[in-house]
């Protein structure tokens, strides 16, 4: 299995090869093109190490070099092959090449054309490190290093204040998260005396309830910042600044979905304290309803998706805290084909429209490009779970299963599907038909988009209408690495430990198999009321924005209080603005007064200004300053010593 | 035979061999001197003569160094050190061979090891100083000689076993300092500034002195070993030796800018030419860390419990007043003198936990400290030459535009100082941080994560302006091929450590054992 | 009365009283001058108490040279800045020094000093005197330290050059 070694480093050789020869010898076409092959190349490396995974059922644990001794414990570079591993790895590469190649007809022209690929090969990089290590410090450097990747590429059109800012708060916001997560590994460590996720996993028993529930909250903390659940959401959205493709590979198929990967990799750490599991389940529940309010009275294309991104995570972490962790993965590997592609089709619909965000000036452009229509409602039926796309197959389990374990967080997840289906159906329906609001002079110049953009949405379309019917190979796939009963690596009591924290979706009933399970959802009450909810939403889109029967404006006048508080984002922005930005302003200002200001008498930046631009002020408050200083220290010097001498 | 023929005769010749680095940039200096003083078209030569006797110094230094390490490797010593005990025989084989000028001088790994990256990093300054000193019209031989004295003064410090060589060695380096901050003549605010820290600095250095008087008359010992023997006999909580120890670690901080005493730093460092910040900001604050360590361990072991707390609240202070008041400045150079204040924090609350990994953490972060701090400032001081750029943070606008080499190296030593992986400076505060969790001070480490948090709002500033606005100022740079490859070597080991520090990590620990393990020597 | 208690009172207080006058004067060059009485009275000190060669010492490299460089520094500052004065921390700084006076009171009368031990025992100072005794450890064991302090010195004197040197300065021009 030593190949498997291609996988992270055939698109850091791209990183490399176009950082350095990006600008003088490759240019345009060429830096792309490299950039595909370096991602291809570890797609076809990751395929084939998933089929031998599929066949045999191992799990490899390659360790390349020793990066860093902490006492008896060593930090390895090393390479977890296992099937979670393997099928996010997979998800990563495959769907990460057919966006290299969409984007390699999306940023055509642009002035910094090699450097985005530069970035992007990076981000990959990073991302396979994250999604292959054995140990929490190489997920931890992986996790980092897609943050730094997502925040130049948020930046990427830095000339935008927009995506300067932007850029600059997602990466305030996920440090919050990274260091929560920072913690939960020192303490991890601190408790196990190991990172290593076999080790670790094999030593729970001998930790305390409270310690290993500790280090899960706190790596949940991580995955909340990254994955943008409540309450640390608010980046994500704003991310949307970024060129298209980075929202497609970054914000909504790889990246935001490392938190729900990293709560599966360490599933029994989780699973070993229910109290965990419990804030995991309320975290995602709560993120998959309100982010699909929010969604709702949105205007911007790509905005309207990253909320629906921020509701798909929350069910996936749903599943994960309903103790379903095989079938939260599933989803997230449905959620990154049908969602990669809802982007791509938004990032095909603003190359022909010049960069025009607001649904509201569009419409009818649907005529002008019927593959790129087809394929995002392809995505959108897969989004609102319509049999028989994979969205389907992936997200009524998880709604199934929450109504035999906690009713609810089914009440919150159905009604979310009901909202969901709505607001992606207002989305098509206003921009693809409608009426006629397009700009003329734009008009004319929409278009079906180049080959290169088109056949990687046609691939991922077909992805999203036949992965579904995988259910069954999916679920037996990753049962070696989700199940405890499977897994070869845990030892007796381990098994035994995460077994019990699983036990609250024991005596539910999934259908593995596609077809059982639409016969099942097809014939069940639960499952027509599911289906016909989500038909419902769709509905209501079709005659609000299509038939226009009620009258959306007048809706909002009739609701206007929840209209306010959804088109506000029940105020998070604003209250965040109010605490933090605004709060640590002052504080800072506080205490610069306090400290500087107050004593050196109103000499504002020191003395650099003053004294070159006034003598006689000079005169005065320099002697002063001295003074000042020296009476400072001597304040010190007189509390200091009188704290050792007269009280230890 | 008189008597003082009998007292005398026991005494012998002192090593020299180990002495020859600290020769050599005696004689450099010298050179310097006479060469400023009659030479004609004499820049290039004191450039070159003063680059030369700090390689020729650091070749020395490293040839040493290979000898300790060969001493150990050797078999038929190992065999030997096998039979009486590993420590003993590093005891012996350090503090024998290598305790010289009457026992008033040692060397041994540790200070070698912090000589190299003194050397190193003074190499740095050289190289930029010239053309800075000649764009501001400010250039004169005596920055040479007088940075090489300096040098001299800070080998001194590291190197000593005994507070009359330490305290000798810390105003030789001071004095030098004070002078090269008001090098820069063209501008009151230099002299200004070197006449602040001369009073502040004097202060310090009296404070010092009391100090040792009253640790003099409380064990009558100079040496640090004999000092910690009397310690081990005698009362340890005596109110003599605490506020010996607590007023000798009250002067230190001034030295290492600690906050209370750190208010001559921000004057300082702005008033000062520019790659004399630099020189003060890193191999000067490197040999600070390097002897409070050293007088901390092999002096006071014993009343270690007092220390730490002291260091802690110094740390904890310097970590909140240096990040908070950081966060205001609008002025690039004033904002990394703040930083510094803050970095000091940092690096000497790994004094809190006074354990090996405690010591290997100081070790390590002062060491990676050399090349953000040096590459933070020199990047300004080459900057600085260009008509308009003023070191406010504006003027960092749209750079990554102009010249996206330079903007990178720039953000790699911000992010270092951040403490973002991949960089080296993420690795330090790790490292910090570990060791306090290890010894149980949670509020410190804490302390520590939040107020790197709150340095990302200065930091990273720096960064966004550089990337993402459009050019302020129609400022034109121009920037030689030589320069630009020094500042990138400096990046890139940055970053290169931050990927792989175990190298770093495992002289760091070394180091400590070392230093644990002569204690008593 | 003894004549060396009369003498090491007399100086004491001298020393104190100039010692104030270094920080009560208005006049720079003043406090200066004070600053070498004070150095001359406690090398006085050291006279008395049978140290001769330090007291010599003391008049030799303090009152002398590093005064000569305080001197030179301040000679590059324009005279209405030496002249300047600032009470306004005066109600502060002189509780604060007054307590820090009393706490470094406490710890010399309260810690526990080893006894007076030196390398030489009486008998043989008697016999070699002084200057012999100093000078043997002076240019034995502590030659190092005592050939570092030459360069200090050296260092120092450099400096006073170069900053007393008269050049043009802006802040000179803004006054004009």
């Amino acid at each position: 299995m030593e190949y498997l070694w291609v996988i992270p480093f055939s698109p850091l050789i791209a990183f490399i090869i176009i950082g350095l020869f990006g600008y003088k010898l490759l240019r345009e076409p060429l830096a792309g093109i490299v950039a595909v092959i370096g991602v291809g190349i570890a797609a076809i490396a990751s395929i084939i190490g998933f089929i031998d995974v599929a066949t045999t059922g191992n799990y490899y644990d390659l360790k390349l070099y020793t990066w860093l001794p902490l006492g008896d414990y060593k930090v390895s570079v090393s390479l977890f092959w296992d099937p979670l591993s393997a099928l996010m790895t997979c998800v990563v590469t495959c769907v990460s090449t057919f966006i290299f190649i969409f984007a390699t007809g999306y940023m055509k022209g642009d002035p910094s054309y090699p450097r985005f690929f530069a970035y992007l090969s990076l981000f990959v990089f990073m991302m396979l490190m994250l999604t292959l290590g054995d140990n929490l410090i190489q997920l931890f450097f992986g996790w980092e290093g897609v943050g730094l990747a997502s925040y130049l590429l948020i930046g990427f059109w830095h000339y935008k204040k927009s995506a300067a800012d932007a850029s600059f708060e997602s990466f305030i916001v996920n440090r919050v998260g990274d260091w929560l997560f920072l913690l939960g590994v020192l303490l991890a460590f601190v408790t196990f005396g190991t990172l290593d996720y076999l080790d670790l996993f094999n030593k729970l028993p001998e930790a305390g309830y409270w310690t290993v529930t500790a280090i899960a909250l706190l790596l949940f903390g991580g995955a909340v910042g990254k994955s943008a659940q409540i309450p640390l959401h608010i980046w994500l959205p704003n991310a949307m600044e970024g060129p298209t493709p980075v929202s497609a590979l970054i914000h909504a198929a790889t990246m935001v979905a490392a938190g729900v990967y990293m709560v599966a990799r360490v599933m029994p750490v989780f699973a070993a304290s229910d109290l965990a599991l419990d804030v995991v389940l309320f975290v995602g529940t709560i993120s998959a309803f309100l982010a699909a309010t929010m969604g709702l009275v949105q205007n911007d294309i790509k905005r309207i998706i990253a909320y629906s991104t921020l509701s798909q995570l929350g069910y996936m972490f749903a599943a994960e805290g309903l103790g379903l962790f095989g079938e939260g993965m599933f989803h997230l590997a449905s959620h990154a084909v049908f969602k990669a592609l809802l982007f791509l089709c938004a990032g095909s619909v603003l190359i022909a429209l010049h960069h025009l965000l607001d649904v509201q000036k569009m419409g009818q452009i649907g005529k002008y490009m019927p593959i790129t229509t087809g394929a995002f409602l392809v995505g959108a039926l897969s989004l609102a779970g319509i049999p028989p796309f994979s969205g389907f197959f992936s997200k009524d389990p998880i709604i199934e299963g929450a109504y035999e374990i906690n009713w609810v967080v089914w009440v919150f997840l159905w009604l979310g599907a009901g909202l969901t289906a709505f607001y992606i159906f207002r989305l098509f329906f206003l921009a693809f038909f409608d009426g006629d609001r397009l700009d003329p002079h734009i008009r004319k110049h929409v278009h079906e988009s180049p080959p290169q953009m088109t056949i990687p949405l046609i691939v991922l379309a077909t992805g999203a209408v036949l992965l579904g019917f995988f259910k069954e190979f999916f679920a037996n796939f990753l049962r070696p690495s989700l199940d405890p009963m499977s897994m070869t690596f845990l030892n007796e009591k381990t098994k035994i430990l995460v077994e019990e924290g699983l036990s609250r979706s024991h005596h539910v009933h999934i259908h593995e198999n596609a077809w059982e399970f639409l016969v099942h959802s097809l014939t069940s009450p639960l499952g027509l009321l599911t289906l016909f909810t989500a038909l419902g939403g769709i509905f209501v889109a079709y005659i609000m924005y299509q038939v226009k029967i009620i009258n959306p404006a007048w809706l909002t006048q009739m609701f206007k209080p929840i209209y306010l508080t959804l088109w506000n984002k029940w105020f998070f922005d604003l209250i965040y603005y109010a605490i933090f930005v605004y709060g640590y302003y002052k504080v800072s200002r506080f205490l610069w007064k306090a400290g500087d200001k107050i004593i050196i008498d109103g000499i504002v930046h020191g003395s650099g200004k003053t004294a070159i631009f006034s003598g006689n002020v000079m005169k005065l408050s320099q002697t002063g300053r001295i003074s000042a200083y020296v009476l400072q220290m001597a304040i010190g010097m007189l509390v200091f010593l009188s704290l050792f001498i007269f009280l230890t | 035979m008189s008597i003082i023929q009998q007292l005398v005769s026991g005494i012998g010749v002192p090593n020299f061999y180990v002495l020859i680095p600290e020769i050599i940039i005696l004689i450099t200096a010298f050179v310097v001197f006479f060469i400023e003083l009659f030479g004609k078209n004499k820049r290039s030569l004191i450039t070159w003569t003063t680059v030369a006797g700090l390689s020729l110094s650091l070749i020395f230094t490293f040839v040493i160094v290979l000898g300790i390490l060969n001493l150990i490797t050797n078999p038929q010593i190992l065999a030997h050190a096998k039979e009486s005990g590993f420590y003993s025989f590093i005891i012996s084989n350090f503090f024998e061979q290598y305790m010289t000028l009457f026992g008033l001088y040692s060397v041994d790994i540790f200070s070698l090891v912090f000589k190299v990256f003194i050397l190193v990093g003074t190499l740095f300054v050289i190289f930029h100083l010239r053309s800075y000193a000649e764009s501001k019209k400010t250039y004169y031989g005596e920055y040479y000689y007088l940075i090489l004295f300096a040098v001299l003064g800070m080998m001194i410090m590291v190197s000593s076993p005994n507070l009359i060589t330490f305290y000798i060695g810390l105003e030789l380096m001071s004095i030098a300092v004070y002078i090269l901050i008001g090098m820069y003549r063209k501008n009151y605010l230099s002299k200004e500034a070197a006449f602040k820290y001369l009073i502040i600095g004097g202060t310090g250095t009296a404070i010092i002195s009391y100090a040792i008087a009253l640790i003099y008359g409380f064990s009558g010992k100079f040496a640090f070993g004999d000092i910690l023997k009397t310690l081990f006999y005698s009362d340890q909580t005596n109110v003599g030796l605490i506020g010996g120890l607590i007023l000798l670690i009250l002067g230190l901080a001034l030295k290492a800018s600690a906050v209370p005493m750190h208010f001559w730093t921000p004057d300082a460092y702005e008033g000062a030419p520019t790659p004399i910040t630099a020189f003060m900001a890193a191999p000067v604050k490197i040999a600070t860390y390097a002897v409070i360590l050293k007088i901390m361990v092999e002096a006071f072991p014993f009343v270690s419990e007092q220390w730490s707390l002291a260091w802690a609240i110094l740390a904890a202070l310097s970590m909140v007043v240096g990040n908070a008041v950081a966060l205001v400045q609008k002025n690039v150079k004033r904002m990394l003198a703040y930083s510094s204040i803050a970095h000091t924090g940092y690096i000497v609350a790994a004094l809190a936990a006074p354990t090996t990994v405690g010591f290997a953490a100081l070790i390590f972060y002062s060491l990676i400290y050399v090349f953000m701090a040096v590459g933070a400032l020199m990047f300004l001081s080459l900057f600085e030459r260009f008509e308009g750029w003023t070191n406010h943070i504006d003027d960092f606008k749209g750079l990554a535009r102009k010249n996206p080499w330079m903007a990178f190296v720039m953000g790699a030593f911000m992010f270092s100082m951040l403490g973002i992986p991949p960089t080296v400076g993420f690795m330090g505060k790790l490292f910090v941080f570990l060791a306090l969790i290890g010894s149980d001070i949670w509020w410190l480490a804490v302390l520590l994560v939040i107020m790197s948090i709150v340095s990302a709002g200065y930091y990273l500033k720096v960064v966004s302006n550089m990337y993402f606005y459009d050019p302020a100022k129609p400022i034109s740079f121009n920037i030689s091929l030589p320069e630009k490859l020094s500042m990138g070597i400096l990046a890139i080991i940055v970053i290169i450590l931050g990927i792989y520090p175990t190298w770093f990590f495992k002289v760091s620990t070394n180091l400590s054992s070392i230093l644990i393990s002569t204690i008593g020597g | 009365m003894d004549l060396s208690v009369i003498a090491f009172w007399s100086f004491s207080t001298l020393a104190v009283l100039s010692a104030i006058g270094v920080v009560f004067f208005k006049n720079i060059i003043y406090s200066v001058l004070s600053l070498i009485s004070t150095l001359i009275m406690v090398s006085g000190l050291f006279f008395t108490l049978g140290a001769e060669l330090v007291g010599a010492l003391q008049i030799l490299i303090y009152a002398v040279a590093i005064v000569v460089f305080y001197v030179l520094v301040i000679s590059t500052v324009p005279e209405y800045k030496g002249k300047a004065i600032d009470p306004k921390y005066m109600l502060l700084s002189l509780p604060v020094g007054f307590l820090l006076f009393l706490e470094l009171a406490y710890v010399s009368v309260y810690g526990a000093w080893a006894s007076n031990t030196g390398i030489f025992k009486p008998e043989v100072l008697n016999e070699i005197g002084n200057v012999k005794a100093v000078s043997t450890i002076l240019f034995t064991k502590f030659l190092f330290p005592f050939e570092v302090a030459s360069l200090i010195l050296l260092v120092a004197m450099i400096g006073a050059i170069i900053l007393g040197r008269k050049e043009q300065v802006m802040d000179e021009e803004e006054v004009k």
